[in-house]
């Protein structure tokens, strides 16, 4: 039994406009309120309490330990506080604010329901429409399928299409012959040694030797040789990349690396064949798309030299890629430390402290002094840097323990390794910077062309007292090769060909030799012997004496930038294209 | 001023005045999420508490079940026997309430549906028997009652429904179209558990922000959007994006005992026409001018005859696309991030590659782990083409059967039970309650 139902389609004119206007004032409030949080949440993102300039020049203040540590750690802590405290007030208003805006948006979604409750319109079908629309429908909804899946192609074939993943296929590392050489059996992952500062002496572990500073621990680097008669020659072996580089020595491995515009390899030789044990890429593939840096020719992109510690292998390039490779050629690590800001192209050298990597990676702006650990690349510190620089860094065993220096455009900047504090800082140069400091004699060295070289005495105890410069030179300087400071004689290879010797103690000159070519290599003291390599690869030998007493006048018979390793008997060159072992007879 | 222009007047207010609601609701619930600080720093020996998470409001899972079921069970019977769209709706604001602003939106059958294809095609992780009961109970409850789980029960659909104040039919061709959307995602979400994606479906949740009041600013502006548009369209999640819904729908074809437009003999009144905003009324075949049998025959057959190609071509479009569709996987989107900023392409770091840096694997991992999960995606790819080239021939076969219909009658796949109809038919049983719920 049927029967017919009243309408229930309400209508009532007063509900309606009460509900109405109540949604229209939930509404407004839920609006308002919002845009309330907004500014409070925007204000709170734009002041950003937490990182306040003067709470970070503060820490920063704390950190380079020139103002009173209690003092500046109470103010630093009565601003912390307050940031926290602003920012939770902050976030109580937001808590507070979004509940009450909830609230609003529920009045005023309830209050829109009910006025549409009534004032809903009583359906009025068209009685005389023909019911044709069912066909049409039906038709109509096939076509649209049919479209939608035309569409799903055409998208699909288009994400095909203009979808490249940018990422390198996994490359394989080239390692042979590493089981015949290699020592022991170096896994990825495995724990490192440490070894201590008498092991690395007996080293080339990194540009100019151990701690950078040109002085060789043996004494029995050959003096005779002849590279077109072979006559001492132990081996020659091509390099596959060019690079300006250095090439550093550990027990029975040599490493250097070399790079082009496509390529950045890391290269193992061994030292008594010669072989090319392993060479390992570094970075994106060659066929991986990559902004490249500007480069100058003389740099390249390949002028860090490489630091090893014994079981791996540091390197870094032009682009900014780091790796850190097994001694068995597998990378360990690798990093990317962005583009580097650099007209010339990054050159600075690694150097390892202990169980850390220290990069120098001044750049016009963002410049900064890393530490990595050595083991899992992870960050142990970094010091902010303001100016540029192409030279390396030096470790310099001193009374107070290890020291790093740095140099930049104005700077000599001493660090503590482990910690990367800044010790103290000298403002003695000028120009853009390309030789690294020295040490000897008890004092740090710097000189750069059109600028400057100083000696500067380090101040006994960094907390109260002040580094001293000694004395300065502005006669002729080099811009490329690194300055040698031995205990007697300060030395300084100059771009014009000049070898300049001075007075450590008072900076006069000693005497001048005048070379007709370049030198850009580093000069190294071996026992009382120094090395002196110019650009066409010719090797003055003389001795660190009151005058120029040439031992010998050799040739490498190539081009030649990088500085040799000078080991036991034997000495470890890198020319244009070669590597070459010269070993005494 | 008239009446009407009042009306005309305030509806365009409130209307602006929902649009700017929802999307500074979405900003300010951003600025709740993305305040992060440091820990403070102490020289002293000040050892920090240990992070743990605050505790969740959880209940029991036997009153979550308790709860599932007593709802279902209530709305079975304000749908079936009270036919009362009041008593409907109450219960969504039930369900809204409790499912989603007190148990945050979580558990919900709609995610359930991931655990379950997790357990089974993915990383075989046990599953919970709460999550096994979510995503089971409503489609046994479909079997027999037709989706009735959508009608009130499920949280995402009763804050739609709730807002579906003015809603219009959207035209039923466009519709259809629309609606294979979720088969997509359906599909999407299947490859993406397979291969270790997470879970999308709750990743790209519209409505869990305003259930959590913060979350990603995309997603809570896309749930805005969404229930604004819902006003006019009603549901537009449902229709065309839920993926359990569309296993709701498959089941819900079979229900034994659905709601119908009409308690008694349909009298063709054809008041209930436009009562649906989800076109889920079945018109009945108009008597004259029959469509011939010969030519819905031979386009059946044509049909048929093209099912196995459409599939193999979408099986092969499908392939070409799995470099795109593994961009969904984490690990391959970290080592396209990596390897922009290894080249250089992209300025800065983001958390994630942080992150990756600060661990101890190396980027040629990265890279190879990257192309594995690339490898997996392509005959997933393809299956998921297939599985879409099949479902649009199933969704043109249907739409091409003749249909013998003689009364306006639900579509049991795609009506939602929502009892918005019943008003709308002027018959009614003698006994029939006179009473309802005024909301």
């Amino acid at each position: 039994m049927l029967r017919q139902k009243p309408s229930p389609f309400k209508k009532n004119e007063f509900i309606m406009r009460t509900c109405a206007a109540v949604a229209i004032a939930a509404g407004l409030f839920c609006f308002i309120l919002c845009g309330l949080l907004l500014l409070n949440a925007w204000l709170i993102r734009l002041n950003d309490p937490m990182n306040l300039p003067e709470l970070i020049e503060l820490r920063e203040r704390l950190s380079t330990g020139t103002e009173a540590a209690d003092e500046t750690i109470e103010t630093i802590r009565q601003l912390d506080l307050l940031a926290r405290g602003a920012v939770f007030t902050s976030q109580r208003m937001l808590r507070t604010g979004g509940l009450l805006a909830l609230i609003s948006a529920v009045i005023f979604i309830g209050a829109l329901r009910l006025a549409a409750y009534f004032n809903e319109a009583v359906p009025e079908p068209d009685l005389k429409r023909p019911l044709q629309k069912y066909w049409h429908d039906k038709e109509r909804s096939r076509e649209l399928i049919v479209f939608m899946g035309g569409l799903w192609l055409v998208a699909a074939l288009f994400a095909a299409a203009f979808t490249r993943l940018d990422f390198p296929e996994p490359r394989d590392t080239m390692a042979s012959g590493t089981d015949s050489h290699s020592q022991d059996d170096l896994s990825e992952g495995a724990a490192l040694t440490n070894p201590d500062w008498e092991q690395v002496q007996k080293q080339w572990p990194n540009f100019r030797g151990p701690g950078g500073i040109a002085q060789a621990f043996y004494t029995t680097a050959p003096t005779q040789w002849d590279i077109n008669a072979n006559t001492n020659v132990l081996w020659k072996a091509e390099v596959p990349l060019s690079g300006f580089n250095s090439p550093v020595v550990w027990d029975d491995h040599i490493y250097l690396s070399g790079a082009d515009d496509k390529n950045r390899e890391v290269f193992c030789f061994h030292t008594d064949t010669g072989e090319l044990l392993w060479r390992v890429p570094v970075g994106p593939p060659p066929n991986a798309p990559l902004e490249l840096p500007k480069v100058n020719d003389d740099t390249g992109f390949a002028a860090p030299s490489v630091a090893t510690q014994g079981d791996v292998v540091c390197a870094i390039f032009a682009t900014g890629h780091l790796a850190c490779i097994n001694k068995d050629g597998k990378i360990r690590w690798d990093k990317f430390l962005g583009m580097p800001d650099n007209h010339y192209g990054h050159s600075s050298s690694l150097i390892i402290h202990d169980n850390l990597l220290i990069v120098q990676y001044d750049q016009r702006k963002n410049g900064s002094l890393y530490a990595f650990h050595l083991d899992t690349g992870k960050e142990a510190w970094k010091e902010e840097r303001k100016d540029i620089s192409w030279a390396s860094p030096i470790l310099v065993n001193a009374e107070q323990g290890m020291q790093l220096a740095v140099v930049s455009t104005k700077y000599l900047d001493v660090y503590a390794p482990q910690s990367g504090a800044l010790l103290w800082q000298v403002d003695c140069l000028a120009g853009e910077i390309g030789p690294s400091p020295g040490f000897g004699a008890g004092m740090y060295f710097t000189a750069n062309d059109y600028a400057d070289s100083s000696a500067i005495r380090p101040p006994a105890d960094p907390t109260t007292d002040e580094p001293e410069i000694v004395w300065q030179f502005y006669d002729s300087l080099p811009d490329i090769s690194s300055p040698l400071a031995t205990d007697a004689f300060f030395y300084l290879l100059t771009s014009r060909g000049e070898i300049i010797c001075l007075d450590p103690k008072d900076g006069e000159v000693v005497w001048v030799h005048e070379h007709d070519e370049a030198f850009f290599a580093s000069a190294v003291l071996v026992g009382e012997r120094i090395y002196a390599i110019d650009h066409l690869g010719t090797v003055l030998i003389f001795k660190n004496a009151n005058e120029y007493e040439e031992i010998a006048s050799l040739s490498f018979d190539e081009d030649t930038a990088a500085t040799p390793a000078y080991m036991d008997n034997r000495l470890y060159a890198r020319t244009a294209t070669q590597l070459i072992c010269i070993a005494s007879p | 001023m008239n009446s009407r222009a009042v009306k005309s007047t305030l509806s365009m207010l409130v209307l602006v005045g929902f649009v700017l609601l929802f999307i500074l609701s979405a900003l300010s619930a951003y600025g709740q999420t993305e305040f992060r600080f440091p820990r403070p720093e102490f020289s002293s020996d000040y050892q920090h508490k240990e992070m743990s998470l605050p505790p969740a409001a959880l209940t029991p899972p036997e009153l979550d079940i308790f709860l599932l079921l007593f709802l279902l069970a209530c709305t079975a019977w304000a749908v079936l026997y009270r036919r009362s769209r009041n008593w409907v709706l109450f219960l969504s604001i039930l369900s809204l309430g409790y499912f989603g602003f007190y148990r945050h939106g979580c558990v919900c059958s709609v995610g359930s549906l991931q655990n379950v294809l997790d357990a089974v095609i993915g990383s075989g992780e046990a599953l919970p028997l709460l999550i096994a009961l979510f995503f089971l109970i409503p489609l046994l409850a479909s079997l027999y009652f037709g989706r009735i789980f959508c009608a009130a029960v499920c949280p995402l659909g009763a804050i739609q429904e709730l807002c579906a104040i003015h809603p219009v039919q959207v035209p039923k061709a466009m519709d259809q179209a629309l609606s294979m959307l979720a088969y997509a995602y359906l599909g999407i979400t299947v490859v993406g558990i397979w291969t270790g994606c997470g879970y999308l479906i709750c990743r790209y949740d519209p409505f869990v922000g305003f259930f959590r009041q913060g979350e990603n600013v995309n997603i809570l502006l896309a749930g805005g959007l969404l229930l604004l548009a819902g006003i006019f369209i009603a549901r537009p999640y449902c229709r065309y994006l839920c993926p359990y819904g569309v296993l709701l729908g498959w089941t819900s074809t079979f229900s034994r005992r659905h709601a119908t437009v009409t308690p008694a003999e349909c009298i063709q009144c054809r008041l209930c026409e436009e009562a649906c905003p989800y076109n889920a009324i079945v018109i009945p075949a108009p008597a004259e001018k029959i469509e011939s049998r010969k030519r819905g025959t031979q386009r059946i057959g044509r049909l048929l005859l093209v099912t196995p190609i459409v599939v193999l071509l979408a099986a092969g479009t499908g392939w070409s696309v799995h470099p795109f569709l593994s961009r969904l996987h984490h690990r391959v989107a970290l080592a396209e991030r990596i390897a922009a900023e290894e080249a250089g392409r992209v300025e800065g770091t983001t958390i994630a590659s942080d992150a990756f840096r600060d661990g101890g694997e190396t980027i040629d991992e990265l890279y190879a782990e990257a192309w594995s999960i690339r490898r997996q995606f392509k005959p997933l790819s393809a299956g998921l083409g297939a599985f879409l080239g099949l479902v649009l021939c199933v969704r043109l076969y249907r739409l091409s059967r003749l249909r013998h219909e003689n009364d306006y009658v639900p579509d049991k796949h795609a009506c939602l039970s929502c009892a918005r109809c019943f008003k709308y038919c002027p018959v009614e049983k003698e006994n029939a309650p006179a009473k309802t719920i005024p909301l």
